[in-house]
């Protein structure tokens, strides 16, 4: 099979979508902040779905998502806001399919996939068994827009280069999951070979805030939280601030009641992180996400605690965030009980689709997760 | 060249071993990373130069990364919180780190490389040198004589990918930031601002004074170490024209 046909053409790009992975942790010294899913549980959960190992390659999408051709058969998965994804008639006609999420599903070639808006969350990641092949540069495949390494961001026409064995990945493991194929079930249009269903009846619970569009953030006091005057702390607290429009992958502008930032003082650049909240001269806090700038000078005021980094990546514009101060005592105890219950949902899939290694390839990226 | 002599007004540093200006700061930031700051102490970048070198050469078992900023240094807790807690880690670093930090201030710079950046200070390329020429009371050449007669060091890798603080720079160029800043700076702008001068990498909105342009890529992913400037190194500029500019320009 050549290498055109294992591919993903865009037929039309989503509002913001892009090749991630885990990103490139621990290079802030070199200015280049970890970039990667925005929530990467969710891209290693995706992952695991199709068998895939958790380095995988995989798509982010934002908002309203895109219009993909697979152009051969393709084991899937998407994990993350509640996009509602379809099967648009293609090449073999017939009528539009809703396909499920949070569980893998098999996609027959030529198929026509669309991810609408979601109506809760922001952002959701697709993989697909075997990963987008796209060469490595700085220990990662994924797009850091901000600073223009790696992939560019998916327009309309790009074609995604899937790993060659995507066919036979696919067959293999979509056999695992739903059985032997059906050989007498009608091998018409959506389902080569043909199984009497696509995918599974179980799926992975989602991550997403409760009370949608309103998202509570556990927040820990940040370095300079104590340089606000006393009604400048009570006003972020007290207000719910809303997702402003300009947000990206490098942070979130909220806006709202403005903090009174007269007489704060003038900062060193120091190191900053994920979930460091800044407050600029204007008194609206920036909450820095994956794609931040590695140093700042604003005061932090803020820090979001690391269990809450899925909620950040689901917070689109619009969405209001209300910070809950909390210690760090409860912020390790969510963080302890975010890993466990990620181990859980992974333990979890690798019951429902227990996929073979195979020991003739060991270069398999794919391995399933151990 | 005739270089003007280096300031005499420059603060000299404390002895190595003198007491920290104030106290050493060493608490959480966030529940994954813990900060140190060493204040106004005057040594305390090359304390959180040398210090984040001895965590990289001599990796401890708390630190998945360490960062040095202008006078603190952030240290990443390596944490996997279905194996090893939070609260152990982030304890062990806070000891660590109590113990260490006062010691840091007596450690030499680690030693970076020296690099020389070609710059065009010709004035198509230098908005802003006739405004910093009046601000400082010098004419254009002199600034420009001043600025290439300085040896900079690269303080703090940060901001964006090639980008670092370099400290240095002579105070008779002292100059606050502009008032508003420009939206879009090109690619290779040179820039100062207060002690500090800087070469954009990219374009992007900046609001330090534009002196000059340098035409070297200064981040490239596919090279090793990708950026030209890193944490350390010594660096000077030195003056080319616009049709040597062209040349490398035209050559990357």
């Amino acid at each position: 099979m050549s290498a055109h046909e294992t591919s993903i053409e865009v037929l039309k790009a989503g509002l913001l979508d892009s090749v991630q992975d885990l990103g490139r942790p621990g290079q802030a010294r070199i200015a280049l902040s970890r970039g990667g899913a925005m929530d990467r549980a969710a891209m290693t959960l995706a992952n695991a779905l199709v068998g895939n190992a958790p380095t995988a390659a995989g798509l982010e999408i934002t908002g309203p998502g895109p219009t993909l051709r697979l152009r051969c058969d393709v084991w899937l998965a998407t994990v993350g806001a509640r996009h509602a994804l379809v099967r648009l008639p293609g090449e073999h006609g017939g009528s539009t399919v809703a396909l499920p999420t949070g569980r893998p599903v098999f996609v027959a070639a030529g198929s026509v996939l669309r991810w609408h808006a979601p109506p809760v969350g922001w952002r959701s990641w697709i993989a697909v068994a075997g990963g987008l092949a796209l060469p490595q540069v700085l220990g990662s495949r994924s797009a850091h827009l901000a600073s223009g390494i790696g992939p560019a961001r998916l327009e309309t026409g790009r074609v995604l280069q899937l790993d060659p064995r995507v066919v036979a990945l696919s067959h293999r493991r979509a056999a695992v999951v739903l059985g032997p194929p059906d050989a007498d079930a009608d091998a018409d249009a959506d389902a080569t070979p043909a199984w009497g269903r696509v995918a599974p009846r179980w799926a992975v619970t989602e991550d997403l805030p409760r009370e949608w569009p309103l998202i509570e953030l556990p927040v820990l006091a940040g370095r300079h939280l104590d340089v606000l005057p006393a009604a400048a702390r009570d006003a972020l607290f007290d207000q719910d601030w809303t997702v402003g429009a300009q947000s990206n992958r490098q942070g979130l502008r909220v806006h709202g009641r403005a903090l009174d930032t007269r007489g704060l003082p003038q900062l060193a650049s120091e190191p900053v992180s994920v979930g460091t909240v800044q407050l600029p001269p204007a008194g609206e806090p920036v909450i820095l996400l994956a794609e931040h700038q590695t140093t700042g000078g604003y005061p932090r005021i803020l820090e979001v605690a690391s269990a809450a980094e899925p909620l950040l990546a689901q917070a689109g514009a619009g969405c209001r965030i209300r910070f809950r101060l909390v210690g760090l005592d409860e912020a390790d105890e969510l963080a302890r009980r975010r890993a466990r219950e990620l181990e859980l949902r992974l333990a979890g899939v690798r019951q429902a689709c227990p996929y073979p290694v195979d020991p003739a390839d060991p270069a398999d990226p794919s391995l399933p997760i151990d | 060249m005739n270089r003007p002599a280096a300031p005499s007004a420059m603060p000299s540093p404390p002895e190595p071993g003198a007491p920290p200006a104030a106290p050493i700061r060493v608490e959480p930031c966030g529940d994954a990373w813990v900060m140190v700051d060493w204040g106004p102490d005057p040594r305390a970048n090359v304390a959180a130069r040398a210090l984040a070198a001895r965590l990289r050469a001599v990796p401890q078992p708390f630190c998945a990364e360490a960062v040095a900023g202008v006078r603190t240094l952030a240290v990443r807790l390596a944490v996997d919180d279905a194996a090893v807690p939070r609260g152990r880690q982030r304890g062990a670093a806070l000891e660590w780190l109590r113990g260490t930090a006062p010691e840091a201030l007596g450690w030499q710079a680690p030693a970076g490389g020296q690099v020389v950046l070609p710059a065009c200070y010709d004035a198509s390329m230098a908005p802003d040198l006739e405004e910093v020429a009046a601000a400082t009371g010098l004419d254009p050449a002199e600034v420009v004589a001043i600025h290439s007669g300085c040896t900079f060091t690269a303080e703090v890798v940060g901001f964006m990918p090639g980008f670092a603080y370099l400290g240095g720079l002579d105070p008779r160029l002292k100059i606050d930031r502009r008032a508003s800043p420009r939206p879009r700076v090109p690619e290779g702008g040179i820039a100062i601002a207060g002690l500090q001068t800087a070469v954009y990498p990219s374009p992007t909105p900046g609001g330090w004074s534009l002196i000059g342009r340098c035409p070297l890529r200064l981040f490239d992913p596919a090279r090793t170490p990708p950026a030209l400037m890193n944490e350390g190194d010594t660096l000077r500029f030195e003056p080319i024209d616009v049709a040597t500019f062209e040349r490398l320009w035209a050559a990357r």
